[in-house]
């Protein structure tokens, strides 16, 4: 076989390698799901705490197996980083069109799939140099604990945003785009929305009272559906999620609980609009997934806020 | 600056298993990322330390590339081009005297010192720190890192 064919055999071989280490742990993970769920919920409490390890130590697995097969191909730092980068495209291409997961979620944990598995196989490459290619087994024990450590020691992360804007017209003008707004027309102009997040586009709500069902409706046509569960007006506004929408970049991610609007009177005539969201987010790792979820929030926060200034100001 | 935050600041972080190569390993993408000059004389140093030295090349437990030789470390490199070496403390002040080299970022009184690579030319001032090290009585590696 020809040397050219031969080395992206074994570039090849090493990302299928990895990847199939990685479908691999999913299986194990859906099939002690379903055998657990029932009959032991203690295991299957523990199975799914650990699974959220998953985006940064079994990508750091994956690489350790992708430098086996990568060894002999003696390559750079640069070669590494490109066949990691190629393992997490066949990765995230797989999830895409198997498990029908969001693309934009999927473009979120690339770079940090990215960085986990080049570690990985940095890690590999001093490995298998050392012991001139022999399989170091004493590396895998370490990972998984620390797999299953990582998901033990944290739990769900609850958070909050905050933003906050001036509104130049007073409380009583505000409050009238606050409850319900007419459709949002500006384009957005976060990136994620210009890749496909979609956007806030539009609220609608029964009445000024507690108990109003209200809706928060999105590009897409997505439905966050909602209750008012306090009302005080001119003042504040907060509202239950009681439905989220069946979506691929929400599922078992994040779980939006409240949303809360509050206006306070400025001395000069003008209005403090506050916006907060509470979520509690279930990916690993929080560090890495909260950071997103607060930008994406308060992009969706300050969308909305600038829709309700313009319409605020335009008739005060 | 990140790097300079985590090693002050976070330095507990770096006893928990594998954090610290992940760490490394974001600082070496984002070194092939903007700097190919400082990639390439991260991968000469390995390959000269192996050459000259017979070292082989291991995971530091900090993250980065050990040089191990004679079953003791030499020195490693981390993946923003920081070289660290024992020296001993005999050679240390004289090496950092003359300029070749820094008090160690972590450990300034040990017989440890750091060098920062920035291009292949910078190479050949690391491997004379790994030779001080190769020599070195290693009786006296205070603060020994690896």
């Amino acid at each position: 076989m020809h040397p050219s064919r031969i080395r992206w055999f074994r570039i090849l071989g090493g990302a299928f390698a990895a990847n199939l280490l990685g479908w691999a742990v999913t299986v194990l993970y859906a099939w002690i799901f379903r055998r657990t769920m029932t009959e032991a919920p203690k295991v299957h409490e523990i199975a799914a705490i650990s699974l959220y390890a998953n985006l940064l130590l079994v990508p750091m697995a994956m690489g350790v197996i992708a430098a086996y097969f990568w060894q002999r191909l003696e390559m750079r730092i640069w070669g590494y980083l490109l066949c990691a980068l190629l393992t997490v495209a066949m990765c995230v291409g797989g999830a895409y069109l198997l498990v029908k997961e969001g693309a934009v979620c999927l473009l979120i944990a690339s770079p940090l799939l990215w960085g986990a598995l080049f570690a990985g196989s940095l890690i590999g490459r001093l490995i298998f140099r050392k012991v001139e290619g022999r399989l170091q087994l004493a590396i895998f024990p370490v990972i998984i604990l620390a797999i299953f450590a990582e998901g033990k020691m944290v739990g769900d992360e609850g958070g909050v945003v905050t933003d906050q804007i001036v509104v130049a017209a007073p409380p009583a003008e505000v409050w009238k785009h606050v409850v319900a707004f007419p459709r949002i027309t500006d384009e957005p102009d976060y990136w994620l929305n210009k890749v496909g997040l979609p956007s806030a586009a539009e609220t609608t709500c029964e009445g000024e009272f507690v108990g109003a069902k209200r809706e928060c409706i999105f590009s897409n046509g997505l439905v966050f559906k909602e209750v008012v569960s306090e009302l005080e007006p001119q003042r504040r506004l907060t509202f239950d999620v009681t439905e989220q929408p069946n979506d691929p970049e929400l599922l078992g991610h994040v779980t939006l609980h409240r949303g809360q609007f509050e206006l306070q009177a400025n001395p000069d005539g003008s209005t403090m609009l506050i916006g907060r969201s509470w979520y509690t987010l279930r990916v690993r790792p929080l560090w890495y997934f909260d950071w997103w979820t607060r930008d994406i929030t308060r992009e969706v926060h300050l969308r909305v806020m600038r829709h309700i200034k313009h319409l605020s100001e335009a008739r005060g | 600056m990140i790097f300079r935050f985590v090693v002050r600041h976070g330095r507990w972080l770096g006893r928990m298993p594998l954090l610290p190569q992940l760490f490394d390993a974001l600082l070496l993408m984002a070194t092939a990322l903007t700097n190919r000059g400082k990639l390439r004389a991260i991968e000469l140093l390995e390959q000269r330390a192996v050459e000259l030295f017979h070292a082989t090349p291991s995971v530091h437990r900090f993250g980065g590339v050990a040089f191990v030789a004679g079953g003791r470390e030499l020195g490693h490199v981390h993946g923003n081009g920081l070289f660290d070496a024992f020296v001993g403390r005999a050679n240390r002040d004289a090496a950092i005297a003359a300029g070749r080299a820094l008090p160690h970022h972590v450990f300034p009184r040990s017989g440890w010192v750091s060098f920062w690579i920035e291009r292949e030319s910078d190479v050949e001032r690391a491997v004379e720190l790994l030779r001080m090290s190769e020599q070195a009585d290693p009786r006296h590696a205070d603060g020994h890192l690896s």
